[in-house]
């Protein structure tokens, strides 16, 4: 050790405001390029996440409609029972993602 | 490597070359103009011109610093073995301010051939070493006033830039 | 020559994949040397002959500086493999190593400028050496604010590729400034063919600290690449597997 004192350390002979304000900014920037990748994963995430509940979403919605246009012959609707099974769980599922994003928001 | 990479390389290549020269002739072109720098040996032969703005530089001449007792004002010679000149300089000077070593002054030279500097700044070499290393050298290699760690070959390399600003 | 496993190399899944393995590496060895070679700067080294206790700042500058000017030419190397290769991945390197090398170029200026206020007495001049950093500086801010200010990937890819191309004929002027021009910057310390200008005791620690904080960007870079890939690949399947 080349200081005799921790008050010596820290004065570095007068110089002390110079070097520890350089060690300051440089423990900024170490500072910076650790927390900005934590950061952008959780932007990345976020994003991914959002991708996949619109996906299911759109998923749902198109199911729905396709077995709505199906069902405009009343005949068919009824003589097809998967058709209206469809239907029920389209509508269940759309609801439940309703709720989701009600309680997410 | 197949023709459409081959075309996009010699592309990349000629853009390097290209931007490469242009700014290498920029440079060239500027050179003197970059610097404004004389040399003490410019000076005293009256090659730099009187009343302009340039930087100047030299190793300060030991035994040639006169402080004024009662203002900052101070006066000394820097030299770069080829010739040197006088500075006049009003204000605190750097730590590092040394006789034998180097400095470098912004300002102006004046009809008498005095260098009036507005800002006068310490340089220094790329050598870093303890004081005791650097002590044993001086004890080995008398000093011949410029206080420099192996002093033939420092002195001649600051001289060398100090010499080739133009 | 077997392209393919140069192919293989551009593969975002591939480089993820891989690169989690070094991360713990990255991690620990990057601590503990930058760690080891500061403190050992700071407290177990002798202040210089002329320069007295401010030239410990050295031990921060000359890595950042060393990095600031090699990570713009890893850039370059980047740009250059978008630019004939059109890897992807490619250019996903070159997008996060920007601000990463930015940030050194700062604390490269910044811990200059605070060390040149006790040696040379002023914390700036306009010298080749102090004004071609500044200028890689503002090359490094324009090549992220180019990224930015286009909305197309690939046309962005393109812009920032030549932009650090044009840029790159700075690096040998940064080197060379203090040869080839009179500068109040000094010349080099650490020297390719000649012995370092700088007594053992203090260039251990140097080195150390040189090696430390290229591992650290290392380290960033992979992390942020990483990050980069998930983004750019949300769509396919390995992805939001991952993510979920």
């Amino acid at each position: 050790m080349y200081f005799d004192s921790w008050s010596g350390f820290l004065a570095m002979e007068g110089h002390g405001l110079y070097v520890w304000s350089a060690y300051a900014v440089a423990a900024v920037v170490i500072a910076y390029n650790l927390i900005s990748p934590v950061m952008a994963k959780r932007q990345v995430v976020a994003q991914v996440r959002r991708q996949e509940r619109l996906v299911k979403r759109k998923v749902v919605v198109n199911d729905f409609k396709v077995t709505t246009d199906s069902g405009n012959d009343l005949e068919q609707r009824f003589a097809n029972p998967e058709s209206a099974q469809q239907k029920h769980r389209a509508e269940r599922q759309e609801e439940s993602l309703e709720s989701v994003e009600g309680s997410a928001q | 490597m197949n023709a459409v990479r081959k075309q996009r390389l010699i592309l990349v290549l000629l853009l390097l070359a290209g931007v490469g020269l242009a700014v290498a002739l920029m440079l060239f072109a500027l050179r003197e103009n970059i610097n404004h720098y004389f040399s003490p040996a410019q000076m005293a032969a009256g090659e730099a011109p009187v009343g302009q703005r340039m930087r100047g530089g030299g190793l300060v001449v030991p035994g040639s610093v006169e402080r004024d007792t009662e203002s900052l004002k101070v006066s000394f010679r820097i030299s770069d073995g080829a010739g040197e000149v006088t500075v006049r300089y009003e204000g605190i000077l750097p730590d590092l301010f040394v006789e034998g070593s180097g400095v470098v002054a912004l300002g102006k030279l004046s009809n008498d051939g005095v260098f009036e500097a507005s800002e006068v700044l310490a340089k220094h070499d790329e050598n870093y070493m303890p004081p005791e290393v650097q002590k044993a050298i001086d004890d080995a290699h008398p000093k011949s006033g410029y206080s420099k760690p192996a002093a033939q070959t420092t002195a001649q390399s600051e001289l060398r830039s100090l010499q080739d600003g133009s | 020559m077997n392209w393919t496993f140069f192919h293989k190399l551009g593969s975002p899944k591939w480089f993820y994949d891989i690169s989690g393995k070094w991360l713990p590496w990255l991690q620990v060895s990057s601590l503990v040397l930058i760690l080891v070679a500061l403190v050992w700067g700071l407290a177990f080294t002798p202040p210089d002959y002329l320069q007295g206790n401010s030239y410990r700042i050295i031990f921060i500058h000359v890595p950042a500086s060393f990095l600031a000017q090699a990570v713009y030419m890893m850039m370059a190397t980047a740009a250059a493999v978008t630019l004939i290769w059109k890897i992807k991945l490619a250019d996903m390197a070159l997008k996060v190593m920007a601000p990463i090398g930015a940030s050194f170029c700062i604390l490269s200026l910044a811990t200059g400028a605070i060390w040149g206020q006790p040696t040379w007495g002023t914390w700036w001049v306009w010298d080749a050496r102090l004004t071609s950093m500044l200028i890689l500086l503002f090359l490094y801010i324009g090549i992220i604010a180019l990224r930015g200010a286009i909305h197309t990937t690939e046309a962005a890819a393109k812009a920032c590729a030549i932009l650090s191309l044009v840029g790159v004929v700075n690096i040998p002027i940064i080197k060379f400034s203090v040869d080839w021009w009179n500068t109040l910057h000094q010349g080099a310390t650490l020297k390719l063919t000649e012995k370092p200008s700088m007594a053992p005791e203090m260039l251990w620690p140097l080195l150390l600290a040189i090696l430390g904080f290229y591992l650290f960007f290392t380290l960033v870079m992979v992390l942020r690449l990483r990050i980069e890939i998930l983004s750019r690949e949300r769509k396919t399947r390995w992805v939001k597997e991952l993510v979920s």
